[in-house]
């Protein structure tokens, strides 16, 4: 008993440094770059930037690839697709991202939203 | 090797649960399909192998992949669950028989890293791009959490009066 209480143990360490090295890696990611932008990439090809995430109004844009259309919108901070024609809906479902390393995956469309950058400290969690 | 009537319909029985419990997790719009899961068919997949064996567990997860591919998913998500399914299933066949059966969680949690591992892996492939990568830190944080909880459920089903069917040679 005294055998396996200790074993756990040592799982439970090896895992919690695991879980921290990983946060470290997020905030790293997070404090060393400056600005929030987001990239637009189709089958692994970037065909977008948005620069600004916090314009003073709120805007949508299609996305349109032969694979078919999505709706993104930029609003206060955040990226969301409010609007797909692809089979599963999951990036629409998928809500706004507004952090860096965020990304909204479209799989029928191969598509891929995501934040680079930071918008500061303030961000951190 | 010869397969009893017994295994086949065990396997049937696990492949089907292991199948149910991944489709009603795939309707819960929670999470990002090719990210983040709870992994609870792994559950299934955990106690095949103590209570079956592993190739038997092999079985049920190769007839769970397949199947919910075929009932709600496309080409590009076989892909995916079959990758994370088969580096999972690697890496817990490797740990079973090496870890006694109170550190069945730690399995868990090594098979749900295979498991985002390989998804991530897939992802590089399918996206071409090195873009998954920066996801990799989020899956191995939810790996930890979401596999110490299956692997925590798989040890108190293993040893619920469930062990009845046990296969696997002591
Ligand atoms: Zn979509």
């Amino acid at each position: 008993m005294k055998k396996v209480l200790k074993k756990n143990i040592f799982w439970i360490a090896v895992f919690s440094l695991l879980v921290i090295v990983c946060l470290a890696v997020i905030l790293l990611q997070r404090f060393t770059k400056e600005k929030l932008c987001a990239e637009i990439y189709s089958e692994g090809k970037l065909i977008r930037t948005i620069d600004d995430l916090d314009p003073g109004k709120p805007y949508s844009f299609d996305v349109k690839t032969s694979l078919g259309t999505n709706t993104v919108r930029v609003e206060k901070g955040s990226v969301s697709v409010s609007g797909s024609d692809c089979k599963n809906k999951i990036c629409v479902y998928h809500g706004k991202i507004s952090k860096a390393g965020e990304s909204i995956i479209c799989a029928p469309h191969k598509l891929i939203i995501r934040i680079t950058g930071s918008s500061g400290p303030d961000a951190v969690v | 090797m010869r397969v009893s009537v017994k295994q086949i319909t065990m396997i049937g029985i696990f492949a089907a649960l292991s199948l149910i419990i991944f489709m009603v997790e795939a309707e819960l719009p929670v999470f990002e399909g090719g990210g983040i899961k709870l992994g609870l068919a792994n559950i299934v997949t955990l106690c095949a192998m103590k209570l079956l064996g592993r190739k038997e567990a092999g079985a049920v997860l190769a007839v769970r992949v397949l199947l919910a591919s075929v009932f709600c998913g496309s080409a590009i998500s076989l892909i995916f669950s079959a990758s994370g399914a088969f580096l999972a299933y690697t890496v817990m066949c490797l740990l079973i028989g090496r870890l006694d059966d109170r550190q069945l969680w730690v399995v868990s949690v090594f098979g749900a890293i295979g498991h985002n591992l390989g998804q991530t892996f897939a992802a590089y492939f399918v996206c071409g791009s090195a873009i998954a990568f920066s996801m990799l830190p989020y899956l191995l944080i939810s790996a930890v959490i979401t596999g110490a909880l299956v692997g925590i459920v798989s040890m108190k089903l293993v040893s619920s009066p469930l062990r009845r069917f046990s296969m696997a040679k002591k």
